[in-house]
């Protein structure tokens, strides 16, 4: 019986070291597939990278070699022209302050939506709903010349252009998460005496710290990169912004590979690292964004 | 409850208090100083400005300049139209022709009395004259064509002078083919129909003609009727079928300099402002071999070239009149004071559209070959300068894609051009 | 508490409100009133009723543009959801610290704004594919972007390398949410891995594609950036989206009514397919 046992023992120890090493195959095969896709979708940076050391010359000869030494000078120079400090501050002020504007106003407006369950109140939710649907390219036009004629363009038209914009969808956040919030929350608080606006800034807003990460992540991204509405609404050139200031190396006289990919990698680095720092709450920003 | 009205007009001052600081900024202090607001659109000369700017300023206390350079890449004329419908409207800005003045005419002072309108060489003004009033002074006279390497052209036996007509000109880029791999060239053109802008410029060779060679006839053209098609066909062809590329989407980049800088095609159809750009790359280029040939269209053996004055500086008169008189002053200085003119020469490498320069201070060969024809009469002006809004890019620019990429016949090409233009100023 | 009466409701809603209005409502309302008019952006236009929206189903480029853009936008979708579907799959296998790294590098190009994202292509095809077709001599990596094929495909390829990442994400959190107990079961009974996908992933993912389904094709239809700054719509416009057609239309050619008109024939294409295609994927959602 004994033997039988130990037999039995072994024999399912051998099974599971094969079901084991057939798993660890698997996922070496993986892992090697894995780094082949990310090599393939890494190159273009890698290019881009090695390029950028080149003098103009070498890169109409060749762009797949490496360069011949590390030399400096198209970050030098592709700093001054992109007047970089300059124009990231642009970018980091209209970006941050309508991040702001937009936390602020987008769930104080899907609070008072979510407290209430009258019939103004779903139809003013169909109201924002629309928001959702419009392209921008449909309002581009009168929206510019409506700013314009109210001299409201460059910075501070800008970031109310952007919080009419993305208003919709971060109401749409903030109300999803606020349903999952239970009433009897604020309810708690009112019979302590608070004013409705203690709640919110109090009770409320601490809550729905989760939805501001998703807000800030998915709307950051298109502040800081957008170019199309800036270069409609920006015009006095201290307040260009990196997008707009890359049309530089692109003009029609001056298209200068060298110094437009060292001023590619100076601009792309910085969210790059900063992304990586950041990783789990931007990752968890888009989930969330996703699953509400 | 006061918590709450606190909070509410928190909300509320932050977006009105955005609201407000968008508006008025004053361009005169009140204290004799004046700020004068400069509009230019040509980022390649931004540098240049800047130094003109702080000479200025050292020997005028009163004035201070704020000079906004935009453009390279942005539409230049988009550009002035948002500066304009923001409310902040600069004081001097540049007009790119006659449809600019037009459009800009409720705003601009009369320039016909200053001394740069006197100075200016005759004709160069009409690129901004409505109804006899003179709305803007030319930056400086541009000019280009066929920008040819003269070496190569010599290395294959030619002669660029002897180049007399379209027949010369047609031998002699077939001439340079057959010794194509001798001379180490990828082809005889690199002509850069993916800039449609370039497209625009080649065009205004043949029609310019058949608006007598006048701004104004070919703004007030109601009628297109394409007169000059035949000349325009051989050229085009010949482009074409001779180009080291495809011509419908060859870059400026690679067509002035990955091949005609590092001498691997023998013409490119540019004008005068790559050379700083051939400088960069090869000291000896534009001094030793850049050359320019004319077009043969409306006479067969009198060539002829296009230059003109492509920017006109304008000056804002819904300002105050000290305002106006500084930004006159400031355009006046930029041409007559000495420093300033070698610097218009030296610095911005300029060919000047104003008399009290001499010819004898354009040290650049191709400028002063430009200016030399301009002198001689040889040349007819930027009438693409003078087409619809968006013609010259946007229709004859992207058809000529369209039939250099064999997508359509030249007969479709043609009537496209009429069709359009017809409909544009109906 | 909230009610309709209470001033906190309304003051509340105000800045929204107000920011809509200002952003949304009255430029949707003055440009209607445009899309009528001959108006050029400077002298006030005369009433010319329906005489632009007339022209604008006239006009060949504008037509092309949008069987372009449909075109790009169908392309890019599915092959945007397939592929994040695949990297999704593969991020999701266990692989320990991998897992990170890898889904660092997919997700990387998303953080990149689309003007640059188009000149770092302009770069590759240009000027990376030219030397590598000068090396190797083969005819596929030569003149890319100078035809309308290779534009096509190549705003393509720069949006799936965009977008990809951001819909993997997505996918991830939905692959995550799917309980380990199910997954094992099917292993015990024997299920392949593709059977796993088909039978029990496929279905829980519905959801999630009504979420990706609506950002890419909302995303593709409104592409700009990329656009111009990797093909600027030529050779010829014919790699022109609708969105560069009304922008030049607009800004170049500085026909605003008209092109006001070509705005708001695209904002209605665009609001019938974003509801039909909720519609669809919701009632999918339900079923499954």
């Amino acid at each position: 019986m004994m033997k039988r046992n130990k037999e039995q023992s072994s024999e399912e120890k051998r099974n599971k070291t094969a079901i084991q090493k057939n798993k660890d195959k698997k996922k070496i095969s993986m892992i090697m597939v894995g780094i082949v896709a990310s090599l393939f979708w890494f190159y273009p940076f890698f290019l881009i990278i090695i390029n950028s050391f080149k003098t103009k010359s070498e890169i109409f000869q060749n762009t797949l070699t490496l360069p011949t030494g590390l030399n400096s000078e198209n970050y030098t120079t592709a700093f001054e022209k992109l007047d970089f400090v300059k124009s990231a501050a642009n970018s980091v002020l209209i970006t941050v302050g309508s991040l702001v504007l937009i936390v602020f106003v987008s769930s104080m407006a899907a609070y008072a939506l979510s407290r209430n369950t009258s019939k103004i109140s779903s139809i003013i939710y169909f109201i924002i709903a629309i928001g959702l649907l419009v392209p921008f390219q449909g309002i581009m036009i009168p929206l510019i010349s409506l700013f314009g004629k109210v001299s409201m363009l460059n910075q501070p038209g800008l970031m109310i252009m952007y919080l009419g914009l993305a208003t919709s969808m971060s109401t749409f956040l903030y109300y999803g998460a606020l349903r999952g919030i239970p009433k009897s929350l604020d309810e708690a608080a009112v019979i302590d005496g608070a004013t409705t606006f203690h709640i919110y800034w109090k009770v409320i807003l601490p809550l729905l710290k989760p939805t501001t990460v998703t807000v800030i992540v998915l709307n950051s991204l298109w502040f800081w990169n957008d170019y199309l509405l800036p270069s409609l609404s920006v015009n006095k050139e201290g307040m260009y912004t990196i997008p707009l200031k890359m049309f530089y190396f692109f003009g029609e006289f001056n298209k200068q590979w060298h110094l437009a990919l060292a001023a590619l990698v100076m601009v792309i680095l910085p969210i790059i690292i900063l992304f990586i720092v950041l990783q789990k709450h931007v990752v968890k920003g888009i989930s969330d964004g996703a699953v509400k | 409850m006061k918590r709450k009205i606190m909070f509410s007009t928190l909300a509320l001052t932050s977006l009105l208090g955005l609201v407000g600081c968008g508006s008025s900024e004053p361009d005169a202090s009140g204290d004799g100083n004046v700020t004068l607001e400069v509009f230019n659109i040509k980022t390649e000369t931004a540098e240049q400005m800047d130094d003109l700017v702080a000479t200025f300023e050292e020997t005028h206390d009163d004035i201070e300049i704020n000079m906004t350079t935009v453009g390279g890449g942005t539409d230049a004329t988009a550009a002035l139209q948002s500066k304009f419908s923001s409310g902040d409207e600069p004081d001097i800005f540049m007009l790119g022709g006659l449809a600019d003045a037009q459009t800009w005419e409720h705003k601009l002072v009369d320039l016909g009395e200053t001394e740069l309108a006197k100075n200016a060489i005759e004709g160069t003004l009409e690129g901004a004259t409505l109804n006899d009033t003179v709305l803007g002074v030319p930056m400086n006279i541009e000019g280009y064509g066929w920008l040819v390497n003269t070496e190569i052209f010599e290395n294959a036996g030619i002669e660029v002078d002897s180049i007399q007509s379209f027949a010369d000109f047609e031998n002699a880029v077939k001439t340079i083919d057959s010794k194509k791999s001798e001379l180490g060239l990828d082809g005889v053109f690199a002509f850069s129909g993916g800039e449609t802008w370039v497209s625009s410029q080649f065009s205004s060779n043949f029609l310019a003609p058949e608006f007598n060679n006048s701004l104004n006839e070919a703004y007030e053209g109601k009628e297109l009727e394409l007169t000059y098609a035949d000349q325009m066909q051989q050229y085009t062809d010949l482009a074409i079928d001779y180009n080291a590329g495809p011509l419908e989407s060859m870059d400026y980049s690679t067509s002035v300099e990955e091949l005609f800088a590092s001498e691997k095609v023998a013409i490119v159809h540019q004008g005068n402002w790559i050379v700083p750009t051939l400088n960069s790359l090869d000291e000896s280029f534009a001094k030793d071999k850049l050359s320019i040939i004319p077009m043969f269209v409306e006479d067969e053996t009198k060539g002829k070239i296009v230059a003109g004055p492509a920017w006109y500086w304008g000056v804002n008169k819904d300002k105050d009149q000290e305002v106006i008189d500084a930004s006159i002053e400031f355009l006046n200085w930029m041409y007559t004071d000495e420093e300033a003119m070698a610097s218009i020469i030296n610095d911005f490498e300029f060919i000047p559209a104003y008399t009290n320069f001499s010819s004898e201070d354009i040290t650049d060969p191709l400028s002063n070959e430009i200016y030399t024809y301009l002198s001689d009469g040889n040349t007819v002006p930027w009438v693409h300068n003078s087409y619809p809004d968006g013609y010259g890019q946007n229709t004859f620019g992207v058809n000529l894609q369209a039939y250099a990429a064999d997508q359509i016949s030249w007969d479709e090409f043609t009537s496209t051009l009429k069709t359009t233009w017809n409909n544009e100023r109906k | 508490m909230l009610t309709n009466r209470s001033k906190s409701f309304w003051l509340l809603l105000a800045p929204a409100l107000l920011a809509l209005i200002v952003v949304l409502f009255i430029p949707l309302m003055t440009g209607s009133y445009y899309s009528l008019t001959d108006w050029n952006g400077n002298t006030v236009g005369h009433f010319v009723n329906f005489d632009n929206y007339i022209r604008a189903f006239q006009d060949q480029m504008f037509i092309d543009s949008l069987i372009f853009t449909a075109k790009f936008s169908i392309v890019s979708v599915i092959l945007i959801n397939v592929i994040a579907l695949m990297l999704a799959t593969l991020v999701t296998q266990k692989l320990g610290k991998w897992t990170t790294l890898f889904r660092t590098v997919f997700f990387m190009p998303n953080l990149i704004g689309g003007i640059i994202l188009g000149f770092i292509w302009q770069f590759i095809f240009n000027k990376a594919f030219e030397s590598i077709a000068d090396l190797t001599n083969i005819e596929f990596f030569k003149g890319w972007l100078d035809t309308p094929e290779t534009g096509f495909w190549g705003l393509v390829i720069l949006f799936v390398w965009q977008m990809s990442g951001y819909m993997m994400l997505i996918y991830i959190s939905f692959l995550n949410n799917i309980p380990e107990e199910i997954l094992e079961a099917a292993d015990m009974d024997g299920a392949s891995p593709l059977q796993t996908f088909i039978k029990i992933k496929l279905p829980m993912l519905m959801p999630a594609f009504t979420v990706t389904l609506f950002l890419t094709l909302s995303n593709a239809f409104k592409i700009y950036d990329q656009n111009l700054a990797l093909t600027q719509g030529g050779p010829y416009n014919s790699t022109q989206m609708t969105a560069m057609n009304i922008y030049n239309e607009a800004f170049s050619m500085r026909n605003m009514g008209f092109a006001q008109s070509k705005a708001i024939i695209f904002l209605v294409i665009i609001v019938i397919i974003s509801i039909i295609q909720i519609s669809i994927t919701r009632k999918k959602e339900i079923s499954a």
